[in-house]
């Protein structure tokens, strides 16, 4: 049986194949641009041409993220935080605190062995905190988002930033720079702020345990390091877990459509 | 220096954004005034604000017996000797252009303050943001730039909306996003425009709320130069609020008058801080 995950976020647009709930056939992700509708036609459409797959083999579409509703092809939409949550035990096996961190939110979910979702604690109205803080931060810098944690990674004097906000940040920033702090110190105090923040919210669950990473910061290696630098338990990273929302819509997705055909 | 003395002061507020100074005589009297904007350089420029104002008023700086200091950058205007609290010049700056004013809004460049006075003009109470920059005036530059137009555009063509649409993000750089959506799905720009001032509006109701409603209300700070942003205000409080074209310069006018009633005190003046608070 076939699954289709859409996970239409803010920042990206991720899609996965799953063949029996179990196997990722094929998955990709672009930046969202644009209508959710299209992104999402978009995407699938490029799924089933790369998988070599007709839309009537697909016996499933989820959408998940938050342009869900408007994938027109979608036989079901879930929250993203049940999607990201059952991604995540796919990906990590049995983690029980998942830090999502996407382009506008953060997430700390805390969740059990099936990766349902027991708590959570989320930060989506402020953008200090979150992934587009560092694209805001690497575009005024000019150094491209993919050298960030290169470049982070290098600080020997990582300079806090004292603002709670994204915005009042830049001047502080600006600042900075203007009194000679180097990037690599500036970066990775952005990369420290942001880390104090989703520190914050898990520890409103109460930090137990290993932390795992899911959502776009996962390609930020430094991160983990910020993060580990305040985290005293250990802290996880897979970039698979980028896509943990979509397969998790897959995942839900296939379920369904088992369900449905037992009936 | 006797009461009867005429003499001139400075009044010196220099901002996140802006410095902003003004020059009275001893009768109150508004002699020049300058507006000069803010690099990391503070103290040049607060000094720089301070010479423009004493040209505007055909004096020499030397003329100035006492220059106050106020706003976030006060304590770089090294030339005065007075440092008065901006939220305390606010108050003294639209109580002396608006005797009866009850309740000052000031929207800066990164902050906004509700400030509540008694008959007299004392503060009885005040409120602020300083830590985000939603409901200040820059997010209002954040979204000008998104927008393509000039901060000084943003009044009139809010004006000119016909249905303002509904901005939901409580965030600067989240609004920011917002508005492209908005414009992807073909709103008109200056209903977007209208909606980002009405958001302003809703952010310094829920401030002037925390001290108290009172009337009158006067309008002071960069913001209030945006008639937009007077329109969006009025239409939220249902009622008229004072705003003069000297508005923004209420900071730098309630600091020379301090430094008007220091000297009639009498005194030697050393560098003094002087902090007025409820």
């Amino acid at each position: 049986m076939i699954s289709v995950g859409l996970d239409i976020g803010t920042g990206s647009t991720k899609g996965v194949v799953l063949e029996d709930g179990e196997k990722i056939l094929y998955q990709n992700i672009r930046q969202t641009k644009g209508n959710p509708t299209d992104m999402a036609n978009e995407i699938l459409q490029d799924l089933l041409d790369s998988s070599k797959i007709t839309k009537n083999e697909v016996d499933y579409i989820a959408s998940t993220g938050y342009g869900r509703y408007q994938a027109e092809d979608r036989d079901i939409q879930i929250s993203d935080l049940t999607t990201t949550g059952r991604g995540a035990q796919y990906i990590y096996g049995n983690p029980a605190l998942v830090l999502d961190i996407g382009t506008q939110s953060t997430r700390a979910l805390r969740i059990n062995e099936k990766g349902k979702i027991i708590q959570f604690k989320m930060n989506e109205r402020c953008a200090a905190g979150s992934g587009r803080f560092i694209e805001r931060c690497s575009k005024y810098l000019t150094i491209p988002m993919e050298n960030v944690s290169a470049i982070a990674l290098k600080a020997d004097n990582p300079q806090q930033i004292s603002s709670v906000c994204a915005v009042l940040s830049e001047t502080e920033i600006i600042n900075h720079v203007s009194l000679g702090v180097s990037v690599e110190n500036i970066f990775m105090g952005v990369l420290l702020s942001i880390a104090d923040r989703a520190t914050t919210l898990l520890k409103r669950l109460k930090m137990d345990s290993d932390v795992y990473m899911a959502g776009g910061l996962v390609h930020l290696g430094a991160m983990q390091k910020a993060l580990a630098d305040i985290i005293d338990y250990k802290v996880h990273l897979d970039p698979q877990a980028h896509y943990a929302a979509a397969i998790g819509a897959a995942r839900l997705g296939y379920q369904r459509a088992l369900k449905i055909k037992q009936n | 220096m006797s009461k009867e003395d005429y003499f001139i002061v400075g009044g010196v507020d220099v901002g996140s954004t802006t410095a902003k100074s003004v020059i009275l005589d001893s009768n109150k009297k508004l002699l020049g005034k300058s507006l000069q904007n803010v690099s990391p350089r503070v103290a040049e420029d607060a000094e720089t604000s301070f010479v423009k104002a004493c040209k505007d008023a055909g004096i020499d700086r030397d003329q100035v017996f006492l220059v106050a200091g106020t706003g976030y950058g006060r304590l770089k205007v090294r030339f005065g000797k007075l440092v008065v609290t901006e939220i305390s010049c606010h108050a003294k700056g639209s109580q002396f252009m608006f005797p009866n004013t009850r309740l000052t809004l000031d929207i800066g460049g990164q902050d906004t303050k509700a400030i509540r006075l008694g008959e007299k003009g004392e503060i009885i109470d005040f409120s602020m943001n300083d830590k985000c920059s939603a409901g200040t005036g820059r997010f209002l530059d954040v979204c000008a730039e998104s927008l393509d137009y000039s901060l000084d555009d943003l009044g009139p063509v809010s004006l000119t909306a016909t249905r303002p649409v509904n901005i939901t993000s409580t965030c600067t750089v989240f609004a920011e996003t917002e508005v492209s959506n908005q414009l992807a799905r073909g709103r008109k720009k200056e209903d977007i425009v209208a909606g980002l001032h009405d958001s302003i509006a809703q952010r310094s109701l829920s401030l002037m709320r925390r001290v108290g409603i009172e009337k009158e209300i006067t309008f002071t700070g960069g913001v209030s130069r945006n008639q937009g942003m007077v329109r969006s205000l009025e239409n939220i409080l249902n009622t008229k609020i004072n705003v003069s074209p000297l508005s923004q310069w209420f900071g730098a006018i309630g600091a020379a008058l301090y430094a008007i009633e220091e000297v009639k005190k009498g005194g030697e003046f050393v560098f003094e801080q002087l902090e007025v608070h409820p």
